[in-house]
């Protein structure tokens, strides 16, 4: 305190301490003295929130794709119609899933986002200022610093390395291991080279029916022999243990596009988007679904066979998507 | 045939690196510096180079019998590009990254004092060792060497993205040769964490060898964010990408040690956090080559389809838990350390707000990876969060610019606080003009704080050069004495940059203007004081793309150009990519990009965006690198080490740094 005093006594310390404080009553000022955000300040705001779906990490304020000004138009429109902020990252977030949105919200794993910077600085500034309270000892000299090595326990050199050992083998042995076939959703060629027969998966299967990742594989093998009832079974089982299942979702929803039922399929479809906003298979089948429902293709489905073709460079079905956007659109224009 | 020629080059580099590392072992337990380690070294570099120059041959010949070439090489694509596209893709990029390395292993064997000779073995081990790595990876799955046949008659070209500026062809580069060269300070580290001598003479190399690596680092991350803005079209200079993060992450942890050091040097304290900045600096750049180069961020699912990602990822397990054990087991105990003084203390603050926002970086990174796998849903962690959560500790760290270089080691007196006046008064001046025009709270804190951390650097600047000339020292702080002045000199430059940088960021953050418009021919869009005029489109097409471009005729206060931006639509690609067409000035920056284009009708759908003071952004960011050049730069080009060895033991060894 006394220390605190004198230093103002100093004509030069007192106008230091004047500029901090009109620097912070500044700030503090245009926090408080701010009129309402303008309906564009908000739009401006929100879009550069909210992730342009087919670009690289861009939000749709920054992006100059088609969808992403698409995209700006319908903040916009929902401001002017009065909807809240809240209520516009709603609106998206019911339709991409939270992937939309560019800040993750402070709830469930995301916390760990949030807390990971404060708690280190919190836990940084109490060691800095524990370090600024001890009083000086002695000024330690580099020469001090030559130190005589201690030598280890022969036990502790073995295990040493071997932990060494097992922290280059595993991510070899797990990479290099033999991959289980329900984790490659968008390689289907590659899950066809390594999958496991038929028999076996009926096997496995049935000897754990809530295995979903059997289930699925079981699933796209079925599809692939052209046994399709059977196939949606597969899948239907696998969606019972876990509704989120991007695999079982489309490969149920594929079968059900295949039979022509598009109303069945749409909303299987809907939630792999969700789940899985980066997978393009689910805009092509999403696509398909809409199209076969209006009997053209609507502008929806026409974003998203644009979003297909962007996620997936080197499709095959590339084609058929190709194809897709031939058809005429309910205005009439190719 | 020139395939089968850099294919055994490339052979006979890796089994001498092999060789070398078992020689080097051996020395290690010998305890004898064996002179052959050298003769190693350079003759690695030597091949690993041969190797290199072999590669861009059959890249400029067109030989599309060498697998690489076939991949990426193209007869219509410009020479500099065709040159450039040897670090364009996965294969030649490791293998001139193996170059890199064994260029600089060569050095460390060739300038390290007779008398620190002793100290060789066991990093040339660790850089032998990185080698076997590197080079084992271009001769094995990474193999960019092989035969294709029938031979093709032409290439895909690269990357369309990659071949329109020619700052593709530095940036690169210069990002790769800060990268591998973090891999020094690891080796020599290692080498005196084994032989237990973290003293004088290690600080010093490892301090060094991070400076020049980092002066190449931050040169490369502002090239890379100038290629970003006048490339890429979205108007920005960083998006943080995962691709950009994580090239950043080495370079803040690098930056803290550059400050930890000095505190070791002039206090004795904090070896341990220094030895761990070095180990984290090249882990971390591991993980920058495992992300950008494995696929493994597109998704989890990416991550099996290269061989390549499972073995760095095993190479950064293997490193960072032999380093800890390693720290672990020699690290001393030693006395606790004693006061820091006021400066030691900016140091250490200094220190955890740079590894608070590495830290930051990291988690935002690696969590939409970590969240998929363990939740199986995708989030996204993108520009909002990392400005919301750097963007007050950045300001923070400002602080410190502007206050750390007037601290005293000892304690915080009266007059080091006058030094503080003219910019914490230049602070409030223009806080209360930022409040007055009616700016947001960022805008009137951070251009406050960034203009006490600009003038304030620029004032200690100023005064070093004169104290110095003048050789009365009494106006800088007594700490100065013992630190070279041009080391100084060149600190306080990229304190004077980074202040620039901060308030460009600040500037463009708050700003920015920015409108749209379709546009007819003749028809003119308004935005603020700036007009631009459509005056026609025209349309070229290539074998490979279209491309369509805008004339547009851009006024304002004192301007009257033409500004052309295109969009090219490629072949392969249904996606167009924008060129913008930028009109740069010392306030600000008219940068105009095509949106597009309806040839019909004839319009054309352009977005105006007017972006205050960019051109100090690439000024402040060079500068960064041109005060780590200084400091760095007459030591590189200096006295002999072998000259150096002849001084008396007494010297102090800092001289010899």
């Amino acid at each position: 305190m006394g220390r605190a005093r004198s230093a103002l006594r100093s004509p030069a310390d007192a106008l230091l301490v004047a500029a901090t404080v009109v620097i912070v009553v500044a700030s503090l000022l245009a926090v408080l003295g701010l009129r309402p955000a303008t309906l564009e300040e908000r739009a401006r705001r929100l879009e550069s929130e909210l992730r342009c779906p087919v670009c690289q990490g861009l939000s749709i304020a920054d992006s100059p794709a088609e969808l992403a000004s698409e995209m700006r138009a319908l903040v916009t429109d929902q401001l002017d119609a009065g909807a809240s902020d809240a209520d516009v990252r709603a609106y998206f977030v019911e339709r991409y899933g939270r992937w939309i949105l560019l800040a993750p919200d402070a709830s469930g794993p995301n916390l760990l986002l949030w807390a990971v910077p404060g708690v280190l600085l919190i836990g940084g500034a109490g060691a800095v200022v524990a370090r600024a309270r001890r009083r000086d000892r002695r000024t330690s000299t580099e020469s001090a610093r030559r130190v005589i090595l201690p030598k280890p326990h022969p036990l502790a050199k073995l295990v040493a390395i071997g932990v060494v050992i097992a922290a280059i083998g595993i991510p070899l042995a797990v990479a290099t291991g033999p991959r289980s076939p329900g984790q490659e959703i968008s390689g289907g060629q590659q899950v066809a080279q390594q999958a496991p027969s038929l028999e076996e998966l009926q096997a496995r299967a049935s000897a754990d029916p809530t295995d979903v990742v059997t289930l699925v594989a079981l699933g796209d093998a079925l599809t692939m022999a052209s046994r399709s009832a059977e196939a949606a079974a597969a899948y239907g089982s696998a969606l019972k243990s876990q509704p989120d299942d991007v695999g079982a979702l489309i490969g149920l929803a594929s079968l059900l596009l295949g039979a022509g039922r598009p109303d069945g399929a749409l909303p299987l479809v809907d939630r792999a988007v969700t789940v899985a906003p980066g997978l393009p298979d689910g805009y092509l089948y999403r696509a398909i679904a809409r199209y076969q429902l209006a009997g053209f293709l609507t502008a929806e489905a026409r974003l998203d066979v644009l979003r297909f073709l962007d996620l997936a460079p080197s499709d095959p079905r590339r084609t058929l998507a190709q194809q897709l956007l031939a058809k005429p659109g309910s205005s009439g224009t190719p | 045939m020139i395939g089968a020629a850099g294919f055994g080059a490339s052979v006979v580099a890796f089994g001498l690196a092999a060789l070398g590392l078992i020689a080097a072992v051996r020395s290690v337990h010998s305890g004898r510096f064996d002179p052959g380690l050298r003769s190693f070294a350079i003759a690695i570099a030597g091949l690993a180079l041969a190797g290199n120059l072999i590669m861009v041959v059959a890249l400029v010949a067109h030989d599309f019998s060498v697998a690489y070439v076939a991949q990426i090489g193209s007869r219509s694509t410009p020479l500099l590009y065709t040159i450039a596209s040897l670090w364009g893709a996965l294969e030649g990029s490791i293998l001139f990254w193996s170059g890199l390395l064994a260029s600089l292993t060569a050095l460390v064997a060739i300038r390290t004092a007779a008398r620190d000779e002793v100290r060789l073995p066991p990093a040339l081990a660790v850089l032998f060792g990185l080698l076997v790595f590197f080079l084992g990876i271009v001769i094995g799955p990474g193999n960019p060497w092989g035969r294709v046949s029938p031979v093709p008659t032409d290439g895909p070209g690269p990357n369309p993205l990659l071949q329109n500026h020619p700052l593709m062809a530095i940036h690169p580069p210069l990002l790769y040769l800060g990268l591998v060269g973090l891999a020094v300070p690891f080796a020599l580290t290692v080498s005196a964490l084994l032989r237990g001598e973290l003293d004088r003479v290690w600080l010093a190399a490892a301090r060094r060898w991070t400076l020049g690596a980092w002066t190449a680092l931050s040169a490369g991350l502002v090239l890379g964010a100038w290629w970003s803005y006048a490339v890429l079209g979205w108007g920005g200079f960083w998006a943080w990408d995962p691709v950009e993060n994580v090239a950043l992450l080495p370079w803040l942890t690098a930056t803290a040690f550059l400050h930890s050091a000095m505190v070791q040097q002039r206090r004795g304290s904090l070896v341990a956090w220094n030895v761990a900045l070095v180990v984290a600096s090249f882990s971390l750049t591991l993980m920058a080559t495992l992300i950008t180069r494995s696929g493994i961020l597109a998704s989890v699912h990416a991550f099996s389809n290269t061989p390549i990602g499972p073995l760095f990822l095993a190479l950064l397990g293997g490193v960072v838990t032999a380093s800890v054990l390693l720290a672990a087991w020699r690290l001393p105990a030693g006395p606790p350390g004693g006061a820091l003084g006021a400066r030691g203390l900016a140091f250490l603050a200094n220190n955890l707000l740079l590894v608070a926002i590495a830290a930051t970086v990291l988690v935002g990174t690696v969590f939409p990876l970590f969240a998929e796998a363990t939740t199986g849903r995708q989030v996204s962690v993108g520009a909002p969060y990392f400005e919301r959560v750097i963007g007050p500790i950045a300001l923070a760290l400002l602080v410190l610019v502007g206050v750390g270089p007037s601290l005293p080691w000892g304690t915080w007196t009266g007059d080091s606080r006058r030094r503080l006046l003219p910019g914490a008064i230049a602070g409030a001046v223009l806080a209360i003009g930022d409040l007055l025009v009616g700016g947001p709270p960022e805008l009137v804190l951070g251009a406050a704080i960034g203009a006490f951390a600009l003038v304030q650097s620029g004032i200690y600047l100023v005064g070093l050069v004169r104290g110095g000339r003048r050789t009365t020292g009494n106006r800088i702080s007594v700490a100065s004495r013992r630190t070279s002045p041009t080391r100084r000199v060149g600190a306080l430059v990229s304190h004077v940059g980074i202040a620039m940088v901060a308030l460009v960021v600040v500037a463009a953050g708050t700003g920015r203007q920015q409108a749209a418009a379709t546009l007819v021919d003749g028809q003119t869009l308004a935005l603020g004081s700036y007009r631009i005029q459509l005056s026609g489109i025209s349309t070229e097409t290539r074998t490979d793309r279209s491309i369509v471009e805008a004339a547009l005729r851009v006024r304002g206060p004192g301007l009257d150009q033409v500004a052309a931006p295109a969009l090219s639509l490629f072949a392969t690609s249904t996606q167009a990519i924008a060129t913008p067409a930028i009109v740069p000035g010392p306030t600000t920056d008219i940068y105009v990009v095509l949106l597009n284009v309806d040839p019909v009708v004839g319009t054309a759908t352009v977005r105006l965006t007017v972006q205050p003071f960019m051109s100090w952004l690439w000024v402040g960011g060079l500068l960064v690198a041109i005060g780590g050049l200084v400091s760095v730069g007459p030591r590189l080009i200096g006295r002999s080490p072998r000259a150096v060895a002849a001084q008396p033991e007494g010297a102090p060894a800092e001289a010899s740094a």
